[in-house]
């Protein structure tokens, strides 16, 4: 293992794949130590420059939010925000409804603040602006906080004795609030291009179909092979599998997701953001979920004890058994991929994301393109 | 600091970076307003006025649209958090709350001052519900000349509509920015296009009638308290609309100082100079740009605009009752 991957998990994941086991979770606090006594070293390498987080080509907001440091919260009393964040259709549902399993945990929606965050620049980027300077660059940044923690507080309501608010917005890990944990959602990109592709056509949404002209026409053409027939979903699927547009283009996004959110967390490692981030695959969480599952409680505070059972609620198990391809919990499943990956669509897929697959030890290289897939060939 | 900083923040009563800034505003004292319009419509100009008074403090641009922009988004779609109840109103109350506080720190530089406000150039918005809000409108013909200049002189092409960008920077090609006669000359190429007029009496139309909307629907719903000013009828009855808009903004005419050069609130700059951000502030100057042909292709697009606000006759005559405006607007 190498890159940036081996920089974050240090000694625990000795570049072992994750179907023998290996744990891949990595908790640190900045402030705290690590967590769950993981070791690592935060030292860029020249192999691993950093993603450019550029926002319209101004300062992210976050490093506003850094510079400025803490500020209080203007109560105590408010249930306190933590945020789920990771590339679509990678487990931050599960993994909200597993925290809610906790008395003292509200964790029901999304709240997109990105598109809050995405603003800021506009607002403190140009010399002409009251708040590029002080004393209202501060209050800018102060009050943004204010308006998250209110923000998120009100989400709690509907759970009486919830201490922590959660947020679940498949989004990139962007830091603005000090004091909060962020729990980081990676899973194999290949599943992730899968259950994108499956979701996209269960929407039948054009804005992700038409998102580039290449894959406008193959869209189109898969949502004319859709019937009553759930098969015929698998079948659309697989038809936008076979076209490298297709694959390249949900490959690429998911890999720069992922190398940004590495990146990310390298920097809070490496006290360059505040608060608390705890990454965790989809795949090792469907191996130990009661495990990772108590470290995540205890990273918000919270005694894992007086938490309901897995199965409670039946969308808390590994994998779902509805099964039903129109539902947003579809499968669940790891591995899933195999069944639908072609050979060009793994080697499309590799050229695009083969980078983030090492990074996340889902592959120690590339030589899995050369396996044919257990399902169709 | 500037010789002419210190005057004007001496003017306005700004303690500033010399003294450093005093205790915050007492949220419980403060009240708030905004003065929004057209870029290049007299906004400064009408800050410079209002922090006269010594209750009064009205400095800079925060640019709250953006966010406001933002927040509508933020509650729009309906799998978002906030586009539900409690989440939504919560998240609206802390939008004005994050305003408020930020003109509140901004406001500790004026000691004294608990009317606070802020004057960014953008269509009127809703920022803080029981706030007071001074939507300024200029001639439009004006508002493109003084734009255009404007425009020249910061050289920014990236700043407008793509549509009209490679005019500009072809403008800005070879344009010495600190000479008069080269920005005057590059001034008159671009109101020589016909295309770059017409955009420009299409944005300041659809400008002046959205803000003209968003105050008649106010008005229909009972708030928030709007007042519109136009720079024609300042510039005739400065010290009668300076009274009135203290008035608006719940303080004494009698306590503000008086208007002066020095502190760039009489009306007009008595000079000409393309050079400066304040260049002239001449109302109807736009006669000694536009011919009448050029002037039709403002008219073309911004007719019913104009009309409404009462511009369609000579710059001279404009009815400074602005009759139609106050059937829309009880201004």
């Amino acid at each position: 293992m190498s890159g940036l991957l081996k920089r974050i998990l240090g000694r625990d994941s000795n570049g072992v794949a994750p179907q023998s086991g290996a744990a891949s979770l990595h908790v640190r606090s900045a402030s705290d130590g690590d967590v769950a006594g993981l070791s690592q070293t935060a030292e860029p390498t020249a192999d691993a420059p950093r993603p450019k987080r550029r926002i319209w080509g101004r300062q992210p907001f976050e490093d506003v939010l850094r510079d400025f440091g803490s500020f209080p919260a203007d109560s105590d009393t408010r249930p306190r925000p933590f945020f789920i964040v990771g590339h679509p259709r990678s487990g931050t549902n599960w993994m909200s409804n597993l925290l809610n399993l906790h008395p003292q945990v509200l964790c029901t929606g999304e709240a997109h603040f990105q598109v809050l965050l995405n603003a800021m620049p506009e607002m403190v980027s140009e010399p002409h602006q009251t708040a590029f300077k002080e004393p209202a660059k501060s209050a800018v940044a102060r009050s943004f906080q204010e308006m998250i923690r209110a923000t998120m507080a009100a989400t709690a309501v509907r759970k009486p004795g919830a201490l922590r608010a959660g947020d679940h917005t498949p989004r990139l890990l962007r830091p603005m609030l000090p004091e909060s944990e962020h729990f980081v959602i990676f899973r194999d990109g290949r599943d992730v291009v899968m259950s994108m592709t499956v979701h996209t056509l269960n929407n039948q949404s054009k804005r992700a179909g038409h998102a580039i002209p290449e894959t406008r026409e193959i869209f189109d053409h898969a949502l004319g092979m859709l019937t009553s027939d759930d098969e015929s979903l698998y079948r659309a699927a697989r038809f936008l599998l076979t076209h490298e547009a297709w694959v390249r283009r949900f490959a690429g996004n998911w890999q720069r997701h992922v190398l940004t959110d590495l990146e990310t967390i390298q920097r809070m490692h490496a006290g360059e953001y505040p608060g608390k981030v705890m990454s965790v695959r989809y795949e090792d969480l469907h191996a130990r979920t009661d495990k990772l599952r108590c470290e995540m409680y205890r990273l918000l505070g919270l005694d894992p004890d007086k938490a309901a059972p897995i199965g409670t609620d039946p969308r808390t198990a590994p994998g779902y058994t509805e099964n039903k391809t129109s539902s947003h919990y579809r499968k669940g499943k790891v591995g899933d991929w195999r069944s639908h990956f072609t050979p060009p669509a793994m080697r499309w897929f590799d050229a695009e994301a083969g980078r983030a697959m090492l990074e996340l030890n889902y592959e120690l290289d590339s030589a899995w393109v050369d396996s044919l897939p257990a399902g169709i060939a | 600091m500037s010789p002419i900083k210190r005057i004007l923040k001496r003017a306005i009563g700004d303690s500033g970076e010399d003294s450093g800034p005093t205790a915050l505003v007492s949220a419980d004292t403060a009240t708030y307003f905004f003065i929004s319009g057209h870029p290049r419509s007299g906004t400064n100009w009408l800050s410079a006025l209002m922090n006269l008074h010594p209750k009064v403090y009205c400095h800079g641009e925060f640019h709250f649209q953006v966010l406001r922009g933002a927040l509508d988004h933020f509650t729009a779609l309906p799998w978002y958090l906030a586009h539900h109840d409690p989440v939504r109103s919560e998240a609206e109350r802390a939008f004005a709350d994050l305003v408020a506080r930020c003109l509140r720190a901004q406001g500790q530089c004026k000691p004294g001052a608990t009317v606070i406000g802020d004057h960014t150039p953008r269509a009127v918005r809703l920022l803080i519900p029981d706030a007071k809000y001074l939507v300024m409108v200029r001639d439009g013909r004006d508002v493109l000349v003084s734009w255009t200049y404007h425009l020249l002189r910061t050289g920014r092409p990236e700043v407008v509509h793509e549509t009209v960008r490679a005019a500009l920077a072809g403008a800005l090609t070879g344009l010495d920015r600190n000479a008069p006669d080269s920005l005057r000359s590059a001034a008159d190429g671009l109101l020589h296009d016909q295309a770059w007029v017409r955009h420009f009496a299409q944005q300041w139309s659809q400008h002046v009638s959205k803000d003209l909307a968003t105050m008649v629907e106010w008005q229909q719903r009972g708030g928030p308290q709007s007042m519109c000013v136009t720079y024609e009828r300042l510039h005739a009855s400065t010290e009668s609309e300076r009274a009135r808009l203290y008035s608006f903004l719940g303080v004494e005419p009698t306590e503000a100082l008086t208007i002066s050069a020095e502190s760039r609130t009489a009306p007009g700059f008595g000079r000409d100079d393309p050079a400066s951000f304040y260049r002239k502030g001449e109302v109807g100057d736009w006669s000694n740009h536009l011919c009448d042909a050029r002037e039709r292709w403002f008219v073309d697009v911004a007719a019913e605009t104009m009309s409404r606000m009462g511009y369609l006759k000579h710059p001279s005559k404009v009815d400074t009752d602005h009759g139609a405006t106050r059937e829309a607007v009880k201004v």
